[in-house]
């Protein structure tokens, strides 16, 4: 008996998925990872857009001005919705860790994931001047 | 004969388990998610939604030929409260951010080895961003 415990521990990722239909809970995951993993990218972008202040303020509005383009606005808009998501997911997440509505799990998710959907039309509405 | 392994016959110490030793970046990052909640919203509408009623217009002195302005950051840049807020947004918001992607990669299942180079890795990440955030701010101060 050389190993008392295992060196690399299962892969939660792959244990979700292995031989189980996706539910709610396992969808609600999913999309919580993928949404994280974008605004981080997304946040990486962002700062170093804004980070264009450190060359000159000519440098900061150019590159401000190039990214009011209708294409970036409209992914801004869904950059919205993806953070209500995020941010409305995550509060369902907590309010599990305390015990509280778990056995509300899916409307929350539906409820989370409609006003995601209603913030990026919202924000669409808002900023149809620029599109 | 049966040959009991028990814990204190073990002569390295047992590192601490992968839940003893998150303990803290999983409270962290609850803690700072309510707090991200409250602080992108005030991001989101002041900075984002704000700004579209200011289009082609002046304010504060500052012609908006354009959604956002460096002089109109610098403006509000003036303000401590701002400052604060900007701040806090861009720490609060790095170590979510690179936290939850450390956690991702140690629900992969890694090796103690590969968990300590990816927690080496995002912290590194983690600090040059929030340096150049900082710097990013400070340069709105010059104008």
């Amino acid at each position: 008996m050389a190993r008392v415990t295992a060196k690399r521990l299962p892969s939660v990722q792959y244990s979700h998925f292995r031989g189980r239909a996706i539910g709610v809970g396992t969808a609600a995951w999913i999309l919580h990872r993928i949404s994280g993993i974008l605004l981080t990218i997304y946040l990486m972008m962002h700062i170093v857009v804004i980070g264009q202040s450190v060359r000159s303020k000519e440098a900061f509005d150019a590159a401000l001005h190039f990214v009011q383009k209708p294409p970036f606005v409209v992914l801004d808009c869904a950059l919205a919705g993806t953070v209500a998501y995020h941010a409305l997911n995550g509060l369902r997440l907590i309010s599990f860790d305390l015990g509280w509505g778990i056995r509300a799990q899916k409307l929350l998710f539906g409820i989370s994931l409609i006003l995601a959907v209603a913030t990026f039309v919202v924000s669409l509405v808002a900023a149809r001047s620029l599109l | 004969m049966a040959v009991v392994l028990r814990r204190e016959n073990i002569a390295t110490p047992r590192r601490s388990s992968l839940v003893e030793r998150n303990v803290w970046p999983w409270i962290l990052q609850r803690i700072t998610g309510v707090v991200l909640v409250v602080l992108m919203a005030i991001h989101i509408i002041v900075n984002h939604f704000g700004n579209l009623d200011k289009v082609g217009k002046t304010i504060n002195g500052v012609n908006h030929t354009d959604l956002i302005m460096f002089n109109d950051v610098a403006y509000r840049l003036g303000m401590a409260f701002w400052w604060v807020i900007d701040v806090a947004l861009l720490a609060f918001v790095l170590f979510h951010g690179f936290n939850g992607i450390r956690n991702i990669a140690l629900d992969m299942g890694l090796t103690d080895r590969a968990e300590k180079a990816v927690t080496a890795v995002l912290t590194v990440v983690g600090v040059i961003g929030f340096g150049f955030g900082i710097a990013a701010l400070i340069a709105f101060r010059k104008y």
